[in-house]
């Protein structure tokens, strides 16, 4: 899971971490924003009044400041993945001052800025999601009440804001998290939203409980578990048409088979030299499994 | 990681002992690259990408996922790195090396 392993992915995920923040900038839904452009601008048409900003100014503004901080990121990722491999041949980690100089604080306040004065639009909604997901150090409670309250039935926002909420553990810890998340499957009347929510809440709770600082607690309660897979197969039967369906059918092959005690489940796979082999070979020793990348 | 992973592999040699990597960089050739250039011997499953078959089976999302398994394939321990690896993997061979001697 990310956040058990988060301090030290920075390290090695560093081109994941370039990757996944160009995913998450994909342009949505054409369709949907030309939407509401044309009803604003009925809106408009039918009582004079001075226009606000139109959305596709906001567009434009959001798109330049998401790319005035990816650029700047991309540039302190670069540089921190060449400081680590240097480490590395030294046989050394990163040290804080290695780490230091990252530009994310900086760009908190200024999503935040935008996220208000284009609040209730998506570009709005993108902001107050990315002000959210970059609080590394602190998360406040006020912005995560705005994002449920204003966007939970909005089908891109509410849905991205489960799994921004749904990521807040490790740094704000499960109670404030899953109590969002709960709050969240209260308020919406969207089903993209609720499988969101109820996929995020199903995985938070298959983890121990986070203090925030201390990482996962080693032990989980069988509630916590419990109410993990009623939630995973709720999103599995309820939303079978929604990608969560298939990401909670993946979460509880793991609760099921891949929790402590079981017997890992045998895999059949390809070695680099194009021999095959299973994980049942290694039975009768002592065996680690490590799923890596070097990016 | 790496160091930890290297020291290890060769000082549990001739040990029932096995590391073994589920790699998510991409085809045989781009992974037998990387092993010569980083030194690692241990044994690789060619996933192809962070989707491949196996993370998307054992539902891995973030990287490195790590299962420490003991002598008869029951998962022990999760997501233990370094030194907490290291000693989880020296308590379960001093495990099995108790049980074989009981059984003599």
């Amino acid at each position: 899971m990310i956040p058990a392993v988060f301090p030290s992915l920075v390290a090695l995920s560093l081109l994941a971490g370039i990757a996944s923040a160009a995913r998450a900038s994909t342009p949505t839904q054409p369709t949907r924003a030309k939407a509401r452009v044309d009803v604003q601008d009925a809106a408009r048409d039918a009582i004079p009044k001075p226009a606000p900003k139109a959305p596709t100014e906001l567009e434009g503004e959001f798109k330049a400041l998401e790319k005035e901080f990816r650029d700047a990121r991309r540039a302190y990722q670069l540089a921190l993945k060449a400081k680590y491999e240097e480490r590395q041949k030294l046989g050394q980690q990163l040290t804080a001052e290695d780490r230091a100089g990252d530009p994310t604080p900086q760009y908190v306040p200024r999503f935040r800025e935008f996220a208000t004065r284009a609040k209730g639009t998506e570009w709005g909604g993108r902001a107050l999601l990315n002000a959210i997901d970059m609080s590394v150090a602190k998360v406040e409670p006020a912005w995560l009440d705005e994002l449920i309250e204003v966007y939970a039935n909005d089908a891109t926002i509410g849905g991205r804001a489960a799994e921004v909420i749904g990521n807040l553990s490790w740094r704000a810890g499960s109670e404030v998290s899953e109590a969002a998340l709960r709050r969240l499957i209260a308020t919406t009347t969207r089903d993209t939203v609720s499988a969101a929510a109820n996929f995020n809440l199903g995985t938070a709770l298959m983890q121990g409980v986070y203090v925030p600082g201390q990482g996962p607690a080693a032990d989980n309660t069988p509630e916590r578990v419990a109410e993990a897979a009623k939630l995973l197969r709720l999103v599995a039967e309820k939303f079978p048409d929604t990608t969560y369906a298939e990401r909670a059918k993946g979460a509880l092959f793991e609760l099921e088979n891949l929790s402590i005690g079981k017997v890992a489940p045998d895999f059949e796979t390809v070695d680099e030299n194009g021999k095959p082999w299973k994980l049942s070979d290694y039975r009768g020793k002592v065996t680690i499994i490590d799923f890596w990348g070097y990016w | 990681m790496l160091p930890h992973e290297k020291s290890l592999v060769e000082r549990l040699k001739d040990k029932p002992f096995a590391l073994l990597g589920i790699n998510s960089d991409g085809d045989a050739e781009t992974v037998r690259k990387l092993l010569s250039e980083h030194g690692i011997s241990w044994r690789q499953a060619i996933d192809g990408s962070t989707d491949g078959p196996l993370a998307t089976r054992w539902n891995v999302n973030g990287w490195p996922t790590i299962y420490i398994l003991d002598h008869k394939g029951v998962i022990r321990y999760r997501d233990l790195r370094d030194e907490e690896m290291e000693d989880a993997v020296m308590k379960l061979l001093a495990e099995l090396e108790a049980e074989t001697k009981a059984a003599r």
